[in-house]
């Protein structure tokens, strides 16, 4: 177990994090654009790109904050 | 999608739902994953020193399948036939960066058939439609579209509407 520790330092963690964020950013991305050129509900595509970042967005304050807290708590 | 002069969108048609439902399962197992592994931290006797960090991967993993959740519900939603009263637009969506677009007329159908095919498309009524349009002896499919037999009826309704309208407009049926 203290092995596990010893390799989950936070830095690690927060490369982790930055690997997440930039995958679901470029995701966002193509797929705002799928969703703008292709769909033919603009309201609706509006609201799943909401939905989408919401989610996304909380997930990431989640990890962010845990990794803070164990930042302050090593 | 541009319309043209006097053409209006009739109605949309997708995949049935178990289709969406089918596709998610490997992102939902995904996302069940992190749940399990934070689960087992009591039974265990973890040390709660692993806690947070595992807290953090596992919220970059529900990041991911949420993610690949999305992707698949795009998929599934960006791939649909679009039933105007002149003509049909067939939009194939086959990945993010993968995408056919295909039109016909109403006028032009000669033959819709439908299949339903297995205990699952017939239990839930959702099977393929077929047609076949003069000209280039082309055929278009939509696949496990819900209620096939009433989504035949209206195109051949849509159709024999087409045939009267052009009949009008001095359409000689070359």
């Amino acid at each position: 177990m203290e092995l596990i520790l010893e390799y989950l330092t936070p830095g690690v963690l927060w490369v982790v994090f930055l690997l997440v964020a930039s995958f679901v950013v470029f995701i966002g991305v193509t797929l705002s654009y799928h969703w703008r050129e292709y769909a033919t509900d603009s309201h609706r595509n509006r609201r799943f790109l909401v939905v989408y970042a919401l989610m996304t967005g909380l997930f990431l304050l989640v990890m962010a904050i845990s990794i803070l807290l164990y930042s302050y708590g090593t | 999608m541009v319309l043209k002069e006097g053409e209006k969108v009739l109605f949309e048609l997708r995949r049935h739902w178990y289709v969406l439902a089918r596709d998610s399962g490997i992102p939902i197992v995904l996302a069940l994953v992190p749940l399990i592994a934070l689960g087992l931290f009591d039974p265990l006797g973890v040390p709660e020193e692993l806690f947070l960090p595992v807290l953090a991967l596992a919220a970059g993993w529900f990041t991911v399948a949420w993610a690949v959740f999305f992707i698949v519900w795009t998929n599934y939603y960006l791939d649909v036939w679009i039933v105007t009263n002149m003509r049909i637009v067939d939009i194939e969506q086959f990945g993010l960066f993968s995408r056919d677009v295909s039109e016909f007329r109403l006028d032009r159908i000669q033959d819709v058939t439908v299949e339903v095919k297995g205990v699952v498309p017939t239990l839930l009524g959702f099977g393929t439609i077929q047609v076949q349009t003069a000209g280039m002896s082309r055929e278009f499919f939509i696949y496990d579209v819900e209620n096939p037999y009433q989504v035949k009826d209206r195109i051949i309704k849509l159709h024999d509407q087409a045939i009267k309208r052009a009949y009008a407009h001095g359409y000689d049926g070359t």
